[in-house]
């Protein structure tokens, strides 16, 4: 069976007044139906823009090259923005960071939730009024009926956050991509939010892509794990795998990273910064700040290489060796 | 020995507009805090949004004055202090550098403009002091000239920091200083903090809804819902023996890096709180899992325990007998 979403060799450059940035390079991956994919990495490192170009929402000036592109059986290549404009909402939906930047202030909760049911389904608006209340219970609103009458400022964060959840799931979409869907609430709401998509994606064989620089989220919810860097997937692997088996000096760094392991000590950090990725980057993009880089390191194009079928990372290291300096640094 | 904080019996209330016609509702944000933080220590404040913590934050800076109650910096009452001389006991730094800092000035400008206000030194002496903080924070002095648009978030954080501690305050509180930073980022700026406390002998009050950031760096942890401190105790012991069902609660919620776990349910329901009409008796009585008859009348007497105390009427001595669960039965993912 082909999956649900194939991407291959996504590129996408965005002219800037710095010089053209290669902010995407060479992305491929699938999800399959029912699949929670953890997209991890930092800030520019090509997550957002990866998802807006499944979406069909990159910025205007941004290009997009890719050998392959398909949604449920469906060539996105070749949609037309009124192909993607029917997609989107009703079989692939978004939710974004901040609810309150993509909910729309001057209008009240319901009108909102029902314009995605009318402009995908048609039918009554009394048959809409009944999906949003419906959807509102299942996002775990508490008086649905209620908040249909109210504007987003009125709700706290985590509320906005699940009208969000609902707007996206009223048509019931097999696709939905959540960036940093919840980044902005407070721990106890966190585990409430993510715990309701894992139902979801239980009950109603929702695929997830999850974008996220939280490795506790990606831990609980992945089924697998891809880490960007610098535009480009530098591992991929289940989480199980990942978590156990960091390959990449990167995800190893990203781990290290992270309070709460060996309290009192001081963290373990990546000197150096994310690069700028303007024209093309020589070599591998992590060389910079990587401890184990070498000169072979700064040449040609990384590929992916198989640890296991399940588990690719873009670095020359053999697994072994990296795995040990892991052990090294942790004893 | 004198704390570097001491806050005693703390209440705000603001009134809120209702429009023109209806009357103003007052909030009680915080309702009744007390606490000491000794000199050197890091008091970790932890609570949702909307539990007062950032207008706790306000009244220790004497941003505002408190509608009762007092606050006593090395033993002195904040409100007898001018604002000049609060300004060099207590300093803040923010979530966000990018809305913290004015993105129109220069790194130079921005670190000496406390100077300028409490008119300390001479240009050339505002400069050196400038350089010398930049040192002490880890960014290149060619950046001195840079606007704040030239830098990257966790540079920009350390401008922020070091904006704070130029007036070699004696407290900083630090408002979710890591929340806007990526993870490697977050680190490095939590070592920073580190080194600054023990090299500027700082007291630190750490506000963060990250429980793994308080854990790392936080001697005390103080928790806080709808306005009432609910727990506070040494942080190695709250964290691996919680008391208080909403500091479970908060702990049973915290994601740590263990595939397989899976996401907790907690038991905590949508009951989201009103703070223009707080809950009779405990305030945390509709969503507790553990919720007594008592407790929706009286409010929960507070319960010392060690070096720390909870407030909850489940370890009240004379609640013992009629007990429905006991207070440890839950077992949350930490202690696995």
């Amino acid at each position: 069976m082909s999956p649900l979403l194939e991407v291959r060799d996504l590129e996408v450059e965005v002219p800037t007044a710095a010089g053209l940035v290669n902010a995407v390079r060479g992305v491929s991956f699938t999800v399959e139906k029912g699949e929670i994919v953890c997209v991890v990495g930092e800030s520019g490192c090509g997550k957002s823009l990866t998802s807006l170009a499944v979406m069909g929402l990159l910025p205007r000036r941004a290009r997009r090259r890719a050998a392959a592109l398909r949604f449920a059986g469906q060539d996105l290549l070749k949609a037309s923005r009124a192909r993607f404009s029917d997609l989107r909402g009703d079989r692939i939906a978004m939710i974004f960071q901040d609810p309150m930047t993509s909910l729309n202030p001057v209008y009240k909760i319901g009108s909102q939730l029902m314009e995605v049911y009318l402009r995908h389904r048609g039918g009554s608006r009394e048959a809409a009024r009944r999906r949003a209340i419906e959807l509102l219970e299942v996002a775990g609103v508490p008086a649905p009926e209620h908040r249909l009458h109210q504007f987003p400022h009125q709700l706290s964060g985590g509320l906005r956050q699940r009208v969000m959840i609902a707007m996206a799931l009223m048509c019931e979409p097999d696709l939905l991509i959540a960036d940093e869907p919840t980044t902005a609430l407070d721990v106890t709401i966190q585990a409430q939010v993510l715990f309701l998509l894992k139902r979801l994606q239980r009950e109603l064989g929702l695929a997830v892509i999850l974008i996220t620089h939280d490795l506790g989220v990606v831990a609980r919810m992945a089924d697998r794990v891809i880490v960007m860097y610098a535009g480009e997937i530098v591992e991929e692997a289940t989480a199980e795998e990942l978590f156990a088996r960091p390959c990449h000096p990167y995800t190893q760094g990203l781990m290290r990273c992270l309070p709460g392991q060996a309290v009192a000590e001081r963290l373990g950090t990546i000197a150096g910064t994310v690069p700028a990725m303007i024209g093309s980057i020589e070599g591998c993009g992590f060389a910079p700040r990587c401890t184990y880089a070498s000169a072979a390191c700064r040449q040609g194009r990384m590929a992916l290489q198989p640890l296991d079928p399940s588990h690719h990372y873009r670095c020359l290291l053999p697994a072994q060796v990296s795995l040990g300096h892991l052990r090294e640094a942790s004893a | 020995m004198i704390p570097a904080i001491e806050v005693r019996d703390l209440h705000k209330s603001y009134k809120l507009s209702r429009g023109l016609w209806g009357p103003d509702v007052p909030v009680q944000a915080v309702a009744g805090v007390s606490f000491r933080v000794e000199r050197g220590t890091v008091l970790g404040l932890v609570g949702e949004s909307g539990c007062g913590k950032s207008t706790l934050a306000r009244l220790l800076l004497g941003l505002e004055p408190p509608s009762e109650g007092e606050v006593l910096i090395d033993g002195r009452a904040l409100a007898a202090m001018g604002r000049l001389e609060r300004a060099r006991k207590v300093q803040i730094v923010f979530q966000d550098p990018n809305s913290s800092l004015n993105p129109r000035k220069s790194v130079l400008s921005i670190l000496t403009m406390p100077l300028r206000v409490h008119g300390i030194g001479d240009r050339r002496e505002r400069e050196r002091r400038a350089v010398e903080i930049l040192d002490h924070v880890g960014l290149p002095r060619r950046l001195l000239h840079s606007r704040p648009s030239a830098l990257s978030g966790g540079q920009r954080q350390r401008v922020a920091i070091a904006r704070a501690l130029i007036v070699r305050p004696e407290i900083l509180i630090c408002d979710e200083p890591t929340s806007a930073l990526d993870v490697s980022v977050q680190a490095q700026i939590l070592n920073l903090l580190q080194d600054l406390r023990a090299a500027f002998g700082l007291t630190y009050i750490l506000i963060s809804h990250n429980l793994a950031v308080i854990e790392h760096m936080a001697s005390r942890v103080a928790v806080m819902y709808l306005g009432r401190l609910v727990e506070e105790g040494v942080a190695a012991s709250l964290f691996s023996a919680p008391r208080h069902p909403y500091t479970k609660a908060l702990l049973e919620s915290v994601l740590t890096p263990d595939p397989g776990l899976g996401v907790p349910e907690t038991d905590l329901g949508l009951g989201f709180p009103n703070p223009m009409d707080p809950p009779a008796g405990c305030r945390f009585h509709p969503r507790c899992p553990e919720a007594m008859a008592v407790c929706s009348t009286q409010a929960p007497p507070l319960v010392p325990f060690g070096e720390g105390a909870v407030e909850c009427h489940l370890y009240a001595p004379e609640a013992a007998g009629n007990r429905t669960t006991t207070p440890q039965a839950k077992v949350h993912h930490r202690a696995q």
